[in-house]
């Protein structure tokens, strides 16, 4: 019998993730740890995937939001919206990850889907943000991620990658998809739609 | 150059142990005027398709 998997969907406190186990001990820490407790805190988006046969988590995400901002912005009554835009709104992704027994099955890949698609959908209806990155600090991960669309940004960090809204937003409208068709997103429209909501612009 | 930590010590990506970023907290990073601008150039370019994306949306998943 093949695997019967639910799509992902926010973590509940009855998901059990005592028995969670992904090959890194840092990640299955944090799991056990602050996955809850943040998810109940609403600091972070985090996402799981049930084996429906045995209720036991087979991957999870975890989207934190981060504000990046100019150094020296002073203060932010004098900015203006031609100098460009002062900060940056910005999803984290903080962990990622696969239980072992369901490795190499394309759960990795449909969490990545639901976080592009996750951004399609913030962009229109929830708090938009031009990108979203990630922390790769190992050589494979790196890879997973590059496969994945992501591209190094050093201006984040040496081991960042990033993917821009804006190409996956416009990847989306070729693909004419369906969570997406007739939508079309701008990174300059959602900038200035973050800056007006803030009330820095005028 | 990297990016550096705000007056109050958050950064995702240089974290310590016990840190907010290390417990996944919403925070701001404050970044060098010569990488914030670098990034909003990058973030200003046209969006172009991206075949790479175009495999992850269109994947089929396990749930499906």
């Amino acid at each position: 019998m093949g695997l019967r998997l639910s799509p992902p969907q926010p973590l509940q406190p009855h998901h059990d993730l005592t028995g969670f186990r992904c090959g890194d001990r840092s990640i299955e820490r944090w799991i056990k740890r602050h996955a809850h407790s943040n998810a109940e805190n609403w600091l972070n988006r985090i996402c799981v995937v049930i084996d429906q046969d045995t209720q036991q988590v087979a991957g999870i995400y975890a989207l934190t939001f981060k504000q990046l901002e100019r150094e020296a912005l002073g203060s932010l009554r004098s900015v203006r919206l031609k100098d460009g835009p002062p900060l940056v709104p910005a999803y984290f992704i903080g962990q990622f990850a696969v239980a072992t027994a369901y490795q190499n099955q394309g759960v990795a890949g449909g969490l990545v889907r639901d976080i592009f698609r996750f951004l399609l959908e913030q962009a229109e209806n929830g708090i938009p943000a031009p990108l979203v990155y990630l922390d790769a600090s190992q050589e494979q991960a790196a890879s997973f991620w590059r496969y994945m669309g992501f591209d190094p940004c050093p201006e984040l960090g040496e081991n960042a990658m990033v993917k821009e809204l804006n190409k996956i937003a416009e990847t989306a409208e070729v693909l004419d998809h369906p969570d997406t068709r007739g939508k079309r997103v701008r990174m300059t429209t959602t900038l200035k739609w973050v800056l007006y909501r803030r009330g820095l612009r005028r | 150059m990297p990016a550096t930590a705000d007056p109050a010590g958050n950064h995702p990506l240089q974290a310590e142990p016990g840190t907010a970023a290390q417990q996944l907290h919403p925070e701001r990073v404050v970044l060098p005027a010569e990488d914030f601008d670098a990034l909003v150039s990058r973030l200003e370019q046209p969006g172009r398709y991206d075949p790479r994306v175009a495999r992850v949306l269109s994947r089929k998943a396990p749930w499906d």
